[in-house]
C-alpha cells in the first residue's frame, strides 16, 4: 500500500534539492507559495508595487537562508514568517518616511474578479458600489495597527488557524486571539455602514 | 455586527488577484535577480566561501599537512628575516681594549689610575684625561 507524501514531505524534498543547488526545485516552491504570500502582503500594504517588491525580497532572503531552515516547522510556516516580518518592517519604515494617504491605497487590483459576476458587470452602478467597497475595505484595514492587520489578514481573510498564526508571528495563541478580538472591535465601527 | 459578518466581508478580498500572467513574470524576474546576485557576489565572499567549503572537507591527515606547511613557512620567514641594526652594531663592536689600540701595554692585575684633570694641569701634562 503506497502512501502519498504529505505537502510537508514534498516541500522538504524540494528544499533539500534547492540546498544542493537545484534552482528549479526552488522555482517550484516560488510557484507554489507566491500567490498566497502575494495576497498576504497585499492585504497588509494595500499597494501592489510595494507588494511586488517585498515579495521579491522575501523569496530572495528565503533562498539565501535555506541552509538555516532546519525542517522543525513546515516550509510554508517558515517562509510565511519571513514574509510577515519583512512586511511589518517595511510598514514601520513607510510610516517613518511618510503617512500613507488615500492615494497610496489601491482601489483594488486591476482585472480582479473581486465581487464581480456578469450581473455586476452589466450594471455599472453596482460596479461602482463594488469598487467603493474595495476602497473602503482597504482603508478600514489600514486604520488598524500593523500587528492587528496581520492577524486579521491571516485569520479572517486567509483562514489560517490561530495556532499556525502564533507560530508564524512567534507569539502565544492567547496574544493572537486577543489581537484578533481588539481588531474586530475596531472593524465593527469602521465597517458598520455595510450593515446599516 | 459580529465577528462572523466581519469575516464574511473581509473574505471578499480573497477574490482580489493580480492580472493574468503576473506570477509567470514574477518567477522570471526572480530568476534574473537570483542570477545577478550570484554573479555580483564579491570575489572576496566567494573566496571565503570556497575556503570554508575546502576546510569543511578536510580530514585529519590533510589538517596535519596544512599545519606542517604553515610551520615551515613561518620557520623560513624567521630564518631569512634581515638582521636588525642593533644586532649589527653588536657584531661590529671592538673586542680589543682601548689601551692596546693606542700602543700602551696593559698588565693584568694593575689598576690603572688616571690622574684627574687638576693633577694633570698641576704637572703640566696635556689635558687628555
Amino acid at each position: 500500500m503506497s502512501t502519498e507524501p504529505s505537502q510537508r514531505e514534498i516541500d522538504q524534498r524540494l528544499v533539500e534539492k534547492a540546498r544542493e543547488g537545484d534552482t528549479e526545485a526552488f522555482d517550484e516552491l516560488v510557484i507554489k507559495y507566491s500567490p498566497k504570500l502575494y495576497a498576504m502582503i497585499y492585504h497588509m500594504t494595500s499597494n501592489k508595487e510595494d507588494t511586488h517588491d517585498i515579495l521579491q525580497d522575501v523569496f530572495s532572503k528565503a533562498y539565501r537562508s535555506l541552509k538555516r531552515f532546519q525542517g522543525k516547522s513546515a516550509f510554508y510556516t517558515w517562509i510565511y514568517s519571513i514574509g510577515v516580518n519583512m512586511t511589518l518592517n517595511f510598514l514601520k519604515k513607510r510610516k517613518r518616511r511618510y503617512s500613507l494617504s488615500l492615494d497610496d491605497v489601491d482601489s483594488g487590483i486591476q482585472n480582479d474578479m473581486a465581487f464581480v459576476d456578469s450581473g455586476y458587470k452589466a450594471n455599472p452602478r453596482e460596479g461602482n458600489t463594488i469598487k467603493e467597497l474595495q476602497v473602503k475595505l482597504n482603508v478600514a484595514l489600514q486604520q488598524l495597527s500593523d500587528d492587528h492587520r496581520a492577524v486579521v489578514t491571516m485569520f479572517d481573510i486567509q483562514g489560517i488557524p490561530h495556532g499556525e498564526i502564533s507560530k508564524i508571528l512567534g507569539v502565544s495563541e492567547g496574544t493572537t486571539r486577543s489581537r484578533l478580538y481588539y481588531a474586530h472591535q475596531q472593524l465593527q465601527s469602521l465597517l458598520s455602514e455595510f450593515w446599516d | 455586527m459580529d465577528s462572523e459578518n466581519i469575516q464574511k466581508i473581509l473574505r471578499l478580498k480573497n477574490h482580489e488577484s493580480p492580472e493574468e500572467g503576473y506570477f509567470d513574470d514574477f518567477l522570471q524576474e526572480f530568476q534574473c535577480r537570483q542570477r545577478a546576485e550570484l554573479l555580483n557576489r564579491s570575489s572576496r565572499s566567494l573566496f571565503i566561501e570556497r575556503v570554508g567549503t575546502w576546510m569543511g572537507e578536510l580530514n585529519t591527515s590533510q589538517w596535519l599537512y596544512g599545519a606542517g606547511l604553515a610551520y615551515a613557512v613561518v620557520f623560513f620567514a624567521v630564518m631569512l628575516w634581515p638582521e636588525s641594526a642593533v644586532e649589527r652594531r653588536h657584531i661590529e663592536a671592538p673586542t680589543v681594549p682601548m689601551a692596546t689600540s693606542v700602543g700602551l701595554e696593559v698588565k693584568q692585575d694593575v689598576v690603572l689610575d688616571f690622574p684627574s684633570s687638576r693633577e694633570v694641569i698641576a704637572v703640566g701634562l696635556p689635558q687628555e684625561f
